[in-house]
C-alpha cells in the first residue's frame, strides 16, 4: 500500500513523473497483464479528501508477489499514480467548469428574476399609489361631501331653534356639529396621509411643505422643508415626485420615532442633472452598519429610489445626527 | 339684492347651501351648476355677483372654472368652498382670479359673511388658512447681506450645504476633515442664528450664493 498526494504536493508529483518516464515502457508491459482502465477508474473513485488534500490508495493485490515489493510493481504503481493524478485533475477541471457554467446560468436567471421582481414591484407600487390617490379623492368627494351636507342640514335645524330658545336642542345640535366638523377634519387628514391630492394637483413643494407642517404639529419636532425652485423641478416626472415624497415621509417617520432630534430639515436641490434630497436631523444618530438599520424602512426607501433610477444613502454616526440622501437622475 | 350662483357636483350640498343663502333677505341663489362646463354657461347667462365654487369637479378643477367664469363674466366674484385646506390651492385659486377661499367645515357659519365680504369687493380667507399663508410667506432667515460677517471659508461651506452636500462630501471637496466642516457649520449657524439646513439653503439662495453655477460634484 502506498499513499500519495494527488494535487497538493506537486513536487512529489513531478518526481514521480520523472521516474515514470524512465519506467513507463516496463510499466506498460506489466499493465497489459492487468485491466488498466478499470484500475484507474477504481483509483479515481477511491480518491478521498482529507484535510484539504486528496489521497488515494493504490494496492497491489497479487498473490504471486506477496513476498515483497518488486521494482517493476513500484514502477507500475508510480505510473498508475501519475495517470490517476492527471485523471483526477481532469475530472476536477470538468467539474469546476460545470460548477462555473451553473453559476453563470444561475446568475443570468437571477438577473432576469431581479428584473422581473423590479418590474413587479414597480407595478405594485404604481397600482398602490393610484389606488391611494383614488381612495383619497373618494374620501374628499364622497365622505367629505356627505359630511358637509350633514353640517349644512344641522345649520337649518339650529337656525329656527335659535329664534325660539330651546337650550337643550341648541346644545345637542351644537354637539352634533362639533362631531361632524371633527369627522371632516379626520377625513381630510386620512386622505392626506393616503396620498396628498396637492402632490398631483400642484406639485412636490407644497406637498412637502404640508408634510413637514403636519409632522411638526404632531411630534413637536422643529422641521422645515425647502425645495429648490430651479426650472428642472417644474417638469419633474410624477413618479419621481412620488418617490421623493415617500422617501421623505419615511425618513421623517424615522426621525420622529427614533432620532430624539430637536431639529430636522428637508432640502431638495437640483444640480448637474440630478435631484438631491436630504433629510437631516440633529438627533442621537446610529451606526448604519449595525443591526438597527434593518428596522428603519431603509429597504422600502431604497426600492422606491431604485424604481426611478435613484439611490438612497444613510449617513450617521452615533451622537451626531442622521442624514438620508436620496439622489435621482433628472433629464 | 346679491345674486349668488353655486357650483358643486353634489346636489345635496348645493341644496344645503341654497337654503342657508336663501334664508338671508339680501341674498338670492340664481342658479346651480355641477361641473366646470355648467358653471361657465351659468356665469355667462346669469352674470351673478358671487359664484360659490367647489374645487373638485367631475370635468376639471374649480380653479379652471374660476378663470373661465372670470373671463366670461368679469364682474362675478368667485368664492372657493372646498374640503382642501392646502395653502397651495389657495394661491392657485387667487392666481386664477378668486376673491375668497373657505373650507367646507366652516360652510355653515362663515358662508353668508364670506359671500357678503367678497361681493363688497374685499377678499375673504378662512382664518386658519390665512394664518397658514402668513406662516408660509414669513421670511425664514433674516438676510444679513451676502454672507454677513462670515469668513470666506464659511461662505464656501455654506454654498456647499445649500447645494445639498453632506459634511463628508464638503470635506472631500474642500480638502479638510469632516470635523472641520462641522465646526465651520456650527459657526455659520451661530453667526446667522439659523438652525436648519432648509433655512441655510434659503439664506444662501437669497444672498445670491447659488448663482455661481456650481454642482455638488
Amino acid at each position: 500500500m502506498s499513499e500519495f498526494p494527488v494535487r497538493e504536493d506537486t513536487a512529489s508529483l513531478e518526481l514521480w513523473s520523472a521516474r515514470m518516464r524512465v519506467l513507463l515502457s516496463r510499466a506498460l508491459d506489466v499493465a497489459s497483464e492487468h485491466d488498466l482502465p478499470a484500475v484507474l477508474q477504481q483509483i479515481v473513485e477511491g480518491a478521498a479528501e482529507v484535510a484539504g488534500a486528496r489521497y488515494a490508495a493504490i494496492g497491489v493485490d497479487d498473490a504471486e508477489k506477496q513476498d515483497g515489493a518488486h521494482s517493476a510493481d513500484e514502477a507500475l504503481i508510480m505510473a498508475l499514480a501519475a495517470f490517476a493524478a492527471s485523471a483526477i485533475e481532469n475530472a476536477e477541471l470538468v467539474t469546476a467548469e460545470r460548477v462555473h457554467a451553473d453559476a453563470v446560468a444561475r446568475q443570468v436567471a437571477a438577473e432576469e428574476s431581479e428584473r422581473a421582481r423590479r418590474d413587479v414591484l414597480a407595478a405594485v407600487i404604481a397600482a398602490q399609489e393610484s389606488e391611494r390617490a383614488r381612495v383619497s379623492r373618494d374620501l374628499h368627494d364622497d365622505i367629505g361631501q356627505a359630511l358637509t351636507s350633514v353640517l349644512l342640514g344641522l345649520r337649518l335645524i339650529e337656525g329656527p331653534a335659535q329664534n325660539e330658545p330651546d337650550d337643550d336642542l341648541v346644545r345637542r345640535v351644537d354637539e352634533l356639529r362639533q362631531l361632524v366638523v371633527d369627522a371632516l377634519r379626520r377625513t381630510r387628514r386620512l386622505a392626506f396621509e393616503l396620498r396628498p391630492t396637492v402632490l398631483d394637483d400642484v406639485g412636490l413643494a407644497p406637498a412637502l411643505a404640508r408634510l413637514v407642517a403636519d409632522t411638526a404639529e404632531r411630534s413637536g419636532l422643529i422641521v422645515d422643508a425647502v425645495v429648490d425652485s430651479a426650472p428642472a423641478l417644474g417638469e419633474m416626472p410624477p413618479e419621481v415626485a412620488t418617490a421623493v415624497y415617500r422617501v421623505v415621509q419615511e425618513a421623517l417617520t424615522n426621525v420622529v420615532r427614533h432620532a430624539r432630534a430637536t431639529n430636522a430639515s428637508v432640502a431638495v436641490t437640483a444640480a448637474a442633472g440630478r435631484l438631491r434630497t436630504l433629510v437631516e436631523d440633529d438627533g442621537i444618530g446610529f451606526d448604519p452598519t449595525g443591526p438597527v438599520s434593518g428596522h428603519l424602512g431603509l429597504k422600502g426607501m431604497k426600492e422606491r429610489a431604485e424604481l426611478v433610477g435613484g439611490t438612497v444613502r444613510v449617513v450617521s454616526t452615533p451622537g451626531s445626527g442622521t442624514t438620508v440622501v436620496l439622489e435621482v437622475p433628472i433629464a | 339684492m346679491l345674486r349668488v350662483a353655486l357650483c358643486d357636483d353634489h346636489g345635496v350640498v348645493r341644496g344645503g347651501l341654497r337654503r342657508i343663502l336663501d334664508a338671508e333677505v339680501d341674498l338670492e341663489v340664481v342658479g346651480e351648476a355641477g361641473s366646470v362646463r355648467e358653471a361657465v354657461t351659468l356665469a355667462e347667462v346669469e352674470r351673478p355677483d358671487v359664484f360659490v365654487m367647489d374645487l373638485g369637479l367631475p370635468d376639471g378643477s374649480g380653479i379652471t372654472a374660476t378663470a373661465e367664469v372670470r373671463r366670461v363674466s368679469p364682474n362675478t366674484r368667485v368664492l372657493i368652498l372646498t374640503v382642501h385646506d392646502d395653502v397651495a390651492y389657495l394661491r392657485r385659486a387667487f392666481e386664477a382670479g378668486a376673491d375668497g377661499y373657505m373650507v367646507k367645515e366652516a360652510a355653515d357659519v362663515e358662508l353668508v359673511q364670506a359671500v357678503r365680504q367678497v361681493a363688497g369687493g374685499r377678499q375673504y380667507v378662512h382664518p386658519t388658512l390665512g394664518a397658514a399663508l402668513l406662516a408660509a410667506d414669513a421670511p425664514h432667515a433674516r438676510p444679513h447681506g451676502p454672507g454677513g460677517d462670515l469668513s470666506e471659508r464659511e461662505i464656501e461651506v455654506l454654498r456647499c450645504i445649500a447645494l445639498g452636500m453632506t459634511n463628508a462630501e464638503i470635506a472631500a471637496q474642500l480638502f479638510v476633515s469632516v470635523r472641520t466642516v462641522e465646526t465651520h457649520r456650527a459657526h455659520i449657524q451661530q453667526k446667522l442664528d439659523i438652525h436648519s439646513r432648509a433655512d441655510l439653503v434659503r439664506f444662501a439662495r437669497d444672498a445670491g450664493l447659488l448663482d455661481q453655477g456650481s454642482s455638488p460634484e
